[in-house]
């Protein structure tokens, strides 16, 4: 019965640690470093979430930042301040322009939208395979950027929404990173996600088996985009400024080598590379500056990549979890023994790391 | 005629076209409940295409499928898999980086799988179905042998035990036909003694319908209660093994005219 215990502790416990880190954090950090650990609970939303679609159903989507998108600027709207927007976006219609929303709303709206926008999008492209899919969605990215650019009356065009009340903290970016790790968990651990993975190993197989391809995918698809739509929303009011150019593939790029260098299917490797990628660009930021070499983290941070496609291909965590916490898992079904085999396969390489 | 509702599988006038290759015409077929009936012929007859259009895999260009009583000849795979139809293929396809059990359990989804919403709010049904999809897939696994692999990466198996999941994944969907593509391909002597006891065990307790696509004769032979040959995408013969055996045709088929029959 241990076993069942300490599994039943080990994610609040884990919890309750995250909380007391980020009290401990926003009583003794500078706002310069907390905006860096937002940003990189932001990253991890991101990367969690890209890691259904691009990971668990296997679907290679790049469209990640148009979500984003979407829900920034359905959230950022939303909470602009009245009298704001009677300067900056006079041509609102009347019903828009009176409301002001407070943030949780604004951000279940945004990703609710993100998830419309992944929906519509997702019916007429998720036929697509691998490069196929690629393309279309990073052509569905630009789309979203020239829609926006052109949409004045709501978005101000290239000029972008500044000046938007800094709403997000680092209890909000945590909360729902928290809450989109539970889900996708929960969603991996689960039948459904098995499915999901059934898909990303082997279409005709998983179809034979009786698993609805279109449904599933779409399903993955919307799901990562919600949380996607979300993390747009964060971004914007901890930015508080909103740009066309912000959601960039540039943006689209770094969120998937954060799937790639973490393993396609762990949400822990997503989490750990999010964390990673952020912090090194960031740490690197002070060296450009005194070495006049801009771009350095960028560079630095391909060449990182191109090593993990080199000498670890399936990425630092491949498909799996940390074999302490599978362990514990199984431990709970009462079999102990066997958990050990589950570190053999190529997914394993937990050991190498820690 | 035998009853209408002992028929579990009609073919009627099948043809599937590739561009302008035409890998199946006129194509029948009629499966009674229980029967384990084998497919032969020789290679590029046809017999993959027959499953591929059957299981929904490819769209036929003629001809129409009826299964338990119902049309299927335009459903999709995951819509005749969820009527009770299930099949393996001639190159394994396993998902090859889960584990052997998830590789099963997957099979299970269908029938007991939970929602999204099930899922992510961790309702009661998510346990209940949890554990349903669980003792299944033991129960599925220790039937076949495999439960010291159970927790193994699919790829990382001995190719023959790859065939035994393959088939066990295939009989987690509750299935009441089953299309076998070769089950016995590139098994050595004991592996196809084996399974070809499999399959008969599966066919008895299981209450299924199988038809059977196999080049081992000594699988078809010892396994199949009748055999239905075709060649270069036609019907050739339907008989019982000791018919199909001494049938000219079929020997021709395989081993081409003798020259003085030839010239006859």
């Amino acid at each position: 019965m241990m076993g069942w215990n300490r599994l039943r502790w080990f994610f609040p416990m884990l919890i309750l640690a995250g909380a007391i880190l980020v009290f401990v954090l926003r009583s003794t950090m500078n706002d310069y470093v907390l905006s860096i650990v937002c940003f990189t609970g932001i990253n991890i939303i991101l990367a969690v979430s890209l890691n259904v679609t691009n990971g668990f159903t296997g679907l290679f989507s790049l469209g990640h930042p148009a979500f984003m998108a979407v829900g920034g600027y359905v959230a950022a709207i939303l909470t602009f301040p009245v009298a704001r927007k009677a300067m900056l976006l006079p041509a609102l219609p009347a019903w828009l322009a009176a409301q002001q929303w407070s943030l949780l709303p604004a951000l279940i709206l945004g990703g609710l939208g993100a998830t419309f926008a992944a929906f519509r999008v997702g019916f007429s492209v998720l036929r697509l395979k691998g490069h196929y899919l690629a393309v279309a969605t990073l052509g569905f990215l630009i789309i979203l950027q020239v829609l926006i650019t052109n949409l004045e009356s709501y978005t101000r065009g290239p000029l972008g929404l500044n000046g938007l009340p800094m709403l997000t903290n680092l209890w909000w970016v945590y909360v729902w990173a928290v809450i989109t790790i539970y889900v996708c968990w929960k969603v991996k651990h689960s039948s459904l996600g098995r499915s999901m993975l059934a898909i990303r190993e082997n279409e005709i197989a998983a179809e034979c088996l009786g698993i609805p391809l279109a449904r599933t995918r779409i399903m993955s698809f919307a799901l990562g985009a919600f949380f996607a739509g979300v993390a747009g929303g964060l971004w914007a009011h901890l930015v508080t400024a909103i740009t066309p150019t912000t959601f960039s593939v540039i943006m689209a790029f770094n969120l998937v080598v954060m799937v790639v260098v973490g393993g396609s299917g762990s949400i822990t490797g997503a989490a750990f590379a999010a964390v990673m990628l952020t912090v090194v660009v960031e740490v690197l930021r002070p060296l450009e500056e005194s070495l006049e070499a801009y771009g350095i983290s960028e560079v630095i941070v391909a060449i990182g990549l191109l090593l993990i496609l080199l000498y670890r291909p399936q990425g630092l965590f491949g498909s799996q979890e940390p074999a302490f916490v599978v362990r514990q898992r199984q431990r709970v079904s009462g079999e102990v023994g066997r958990a050990s085999s589950y570190q053999n396969g190529k997914g394993g390489g937990i050991k190498s790391i820690f | 005629m035998a009853t209408e509702d002992a028929l579990l599988l009609e073919v009627e006038g099948l043809g599937k076209q590739f561009g302008g290759v035409r890998a199946l015409e006129g194509y029948n077929l009629t499966l009674k409940e229980g029967e384990l009936m084998g497919l032969i012929g020789p290679n590029g007859a046809g017999k993959t295409t027959v499953f591929n259009l059957i299981t929904g895999v490819l769209r036929p260009t003629k001809g129409h499928i009826f299964f338990r009583g119902k049309d299927i000849t335009h459903s999709r795979p995951d819509q005749n898999a969820a009527l009770g139809m299930a099949r393996t293929f001639q190159n394994i396809r396993l998902f090859n980086q889960l584990s052997v059990i998830d590789n099963v359990k997957a099979g299970v989804h269908m029938r007991h799988g939970a929602g999204l919403w099930a899922t992510v709010l961790n309702l009661p049904n998510l346990r209940r179905s949890e554990q349903a999809i669980e003792e299944r897939a033991l129960e599925i696994l220790s039937t076949f042998g495999l439960m010291d692999y159970k927790e193994e990466l699919a790829e990382n198996l001995p190719y023959g035990d790859q065939r035994k999941v393959e088939l066990g994944r295939a009989l987690a969907t509750a299935p009441k036909l089953l299309l076998l593509d070769e089950p016995a391909a590139g098994m050595n002597p004991q592996e196809t003694g084996e399974i070809i006891r499999l399959i008969s065990r599966i066919h008895q307790e299981h209450d299924l319908t199988i038809l059977l696509i196999e080049h081992d004769m000594k699988v078809i032979m010892g396994a199949c209660e009748s055999i239905q040959v075709i060649d270069r995408g036609e019907v050739l013969c339907l008989g019982t093994p000791e018919e199909i055996q001494n049938d000219h045709r079929v020997i021709e088929a395989y081993l081409g005219k003798s020259k003085g029959e030839g010239h006859a």
